[in-house]
């Protein structure tokens, strides 16, 4: 069996590292120069600055980073919020505390009772009611105060406006104990030296890595799967792949039609260094889903040293980055100088008018038929550590009985 | 070093040779020659002090630096070579050299140097320097523990508080054991981001006796406490309360506040609540004490947070959880 995966993110590389540690053939293609996707860290001296992924919820992921010896650490992240005026205020009022805590419970009960799937590790059968925006499914259940409460949420993970992103993605990714320990302001899991040591670590454990390779074909061809790329092309009996593909790549009917309807937000970030003030990451509540509008930022602090990363819908343009470094400095930051741009395709889900109750089942159904499967978040929440949970259990199955 | 006074270095060492006159005024000939470049290169202009804006790599952190000195204190026939060792236990990376360097710059490289300086009382990073009655609100923080007693069902009961000298706002944890990681707890999951929510400008942080205990038992308290200020982006200093002229009126508010909090308590801990029950009501009455008990403030009543936003001119602004029930 040799096994190929496609994309060199999170999920590509893990998969393949897995593979290979059980003993399997298995070469993997990524378009960039680079590893990692949205794994990407800068290095400034002796600090280091997430640009893509910060942190990871710290369930699953650590038997990984021990095994990689990968060293982390879990802290607490302090938030700030900002009003209009770009002045501090609170995430949600005192008066409105109250309500949320009632109507968190009276969602706990709702998801659990009514909506059971949203507890899966990988998406599946979507209930019908669930197929709306959030927004909309939050009004109709009488439940206003998660609006607030969630939308900084949605920002975090890129998942873009919520009166568009449909109610499933976010009740599977924020289930009421992720919205609790959000709120609660509890300890998330960072790695010491970046997000991209992680993606070192795997890389020095793979033999077959084709960098910057542009994949023209995936199709089937006498029981085997045959990747074409403009150098050439290999046969392999599975293809993994973790990646939003462009349309005309997959050949199979079922796989490129469901590839076609999965789309992506674009997202970008800018990282500068600022003067070393008394600064959290903060989010600018009535920007939260508007598309070229700073989402929140991200700080980054070592020896003195202070990295600030900002987030935004939309697509990079010199304009867009020095309106967002105004607002950056309206709200009192004194940045010393621009590090970076990056821009990211983010979230890979079915907007709510392509999106049914089956599109995940059929998928699943489908799952390994012609020598493809679709692995990592295209399937899954795009959460570090459920990633790490989802992606294991793919390869497991793929190499029979777990551990072997 | 003024730039004339090095000009005169420079001639005279042209005059009267080189190793002589740096032997002389106590630099390097490699000093002298750096110098001499300068001088050359952009005459008495690149003598001018160099404001020095790099600080290398591998420069040894101060946290580092005072747990070196923790050590000293407690082991000062300690050599480099046995410091970096425990230095290693402790978790900290840093290799002999770099430790003896820290020790020569310090002047503690030789044993009688390191005899001398663990005897004396004064401790590096520990001042005694606080004007009480000069503070702001939210500058100066105390930090104690009170032991209330051993409890059917819950086992040893600590308190631990921080308490803000001026404002009285207090953030308090209640635990089984005394030890460092339950201070830091406090300090990152609690006090830290409410001062940071509150616009606290945090200078001085102040711990009574039993902290020294602490120290000697762990040989790194100061330095770990340090280091968890240091990396949530304060920066403090911390203060032992020893002989304070205002160690009267200090205990007088600890004293004050733990009897609010204890009278409270004791009512539930009779009944045999559960801990976690226990530390939930604390945690309820301390919210309650911060935002809407008044406190006198010389002839003046209000609620501690009050106080704070009416004295630095800030809105009462939370953090959401700072409303909710939090276990730890």
């Amino acid at each position: 069996m040799h096994y190929a995966v496609v994309g060199g993110g999170f999920s590509g590389l893990l998969a393949a590292y897995l593979l290979e540690k059980k003993g399997k053939k298995v070469t993997l293609y990524e378009k960039e120069e680079i590893l990692g996707g949205h794994c990407r860290t800068i290095v400034n001296k002796d600090i280091y600055g997430e640009i893509g992924t910060v942190f990871s919820f710290s369930d699953h992921i650590k038997e990984l980073l021990f095994e990689l010896d990968v060293a982390y650490t879990e802290r607490y992240t302090y938030r700030n919020f900002l009003d209009e005026d770009f002045s501090k205020s609170e995430h949600v009022s005192f008066e409105a505390v109250q309500i949320i805590m009632k109507d968190l419970s009276q969602l706990q009960n709702l998801l659990q009772g009514q909506y059971p799937t949203t507890e899966n590790m990988n998406y599946g059968d979507i209930p019908k009611d669930l197929l709306q925006p959030l927004d909309q499914f939050l009004m109709i259940n009488n439940l206003h105060s998660i609006r607030s409460l969630i939308s900084p949420m949605l920002s975090s993970f890129g998942f873009g406006c919520i009166s568009d992103i449909p109610a499933y993605y976010a009740l599977n990714i924020f289930t009421v104990d992720t919205i609790l320990s959000f709120i609660k302001g509890e300890k998330l899991l960072f790695v010491n030296k970046g997000m991209s040591e992680i993606v070192h670590k795997f890389s020095q454990n793979i033999s077959d890595i084709r960098y910057a390779v542009n994949i023209e074909g995936i199709e089937e061809k006498n029981n085997k799967v045959v990747i074409k790329t403009p150098y050439g092309q290999d046969a392999y009996s599975q293809v993994l792949i973790t990646a939003k593909l462009s349309n005309s790549v997959l050949r199979n009917d079922f796989y490129r039609q469901a590839m076609e309807k999965i789309t992506t937000n674009p997202y970008f970030t800018c990282a500068y260094e600022i003067e070393n003030q008394k600064i959290v990451t903060t989010y600018y509540k009535p920007h939260l889903g508007i598309t070229e509008k700073i989402q929140f930022f991200h700080i980054f602090k070592q020896n003195n040293k202070c990295i600030l990363v900002a987030y935004a819908y939309g697509l990079l343009n010199p304009d867009l980055v020095n309106r967002t470094t105004a607002d950056i400095e309206k709200s009192g930051v004194k940045i010393k100088r621009l590090i970076t741009t990056k821009q990211w395709e983010i979230f890979p889900h079915v907007p709510e008018e392509g999106l049914r109750e089956n599109f995940y089942s059929d998928l699943v159904a489908h799952q390994g038929n012609h020598g493809i499967k679709f692995i990592g978040s295209l399937i899954s929440k795009p959460s570090i550590s459920n990633l790490y949970a989802s992606v294991k259990r793919e390869v497991e199955g793929l190499c029979g009985v777990a551990g072997i | 070093m003024d730039k004339d006074l090095k000009f005169q270095i420079l001639m005279k060492g042209q005059q009267h040779g080189v190793s002589a006159i740096c032997e002389q005024y106590g630099i390097s000939r490699t000093l002298y020659y750096r110098w001499l470049k300068r001088y050359k290169a952009l005459g008495l202009e690149g003598l001018t002090d160099q404001k020095k804006n790099f600080i290398p790599v591998n420069k040894t952190k101060p946290e580092i630096v005072s747990a070196i000195f923790t050590l000293i204190k407690k082991h000062p026939r300690y050599g480099p070579r046995e410091i970096q060792y425990r230095l290693e236990d402790l978790g900290y990376t840093i290799s002999e050299s770099a430790v003896y360097n820290t020790l020569k710059k310090n002047d503690l490289s030789t044993k009688q140097e390191r005899l001398r300086f663990a005897k004396r009382k004064t401790r590096e990073m520990i001042k005694n320097d606080i004007v009480f009655k000069d503070l702001s609100s939210g500058e100066c923080w105390l930090c104690w523990t009170t032991y209330y007693g051993e409890f059917k069902g819950i086992g040893k009961v600590y308190e631990y508080t921080l308490f803000d000298y001026k404002s009285k706002i207090a953030c308090s944890r209640l635990y089984n054991d005394l030890s460092t990681e339950n201070i830091k707890n406090l300090l990152e999951a609690l006090a830290l981001p409410v001062a940071q929510s509150l616009n606290m400008e945090l200078k001085y942080l102040c711990f009574f006796e039993e902290a020294e205990k602490m120290d000697k038992q762990s040989g790194n308290f100061f330095s770990d406490i340090y280091k968890t200020l240091r990396n949530q982006g304060f920066s403090m200093d911390i203060h032992l309360l020893k002989h304070s002229e205002d160690l009267g009126k200090i205990q007088e508010l600890r004293q004050d506040y733990t009897n609010r909090c204890l009278s409270f308590l004791m009512p539930y801990i009779k009944r045999e609540t559960s801990f976690n029950g226990l530390k939930i009501f604390l945690q309820n009455y301390v919210r309650d004490y911060n935002i809407h008990q008044k406190v006198s403030y010389g002839d003046q009543y209000y609620s501690p947070v009050e106080y704070h936003g009416l004295t630095t001119d800030n809105k009462m602004i939370l953090p959401l959880w700072a409303y909710m029930d939090r276990l730890y």
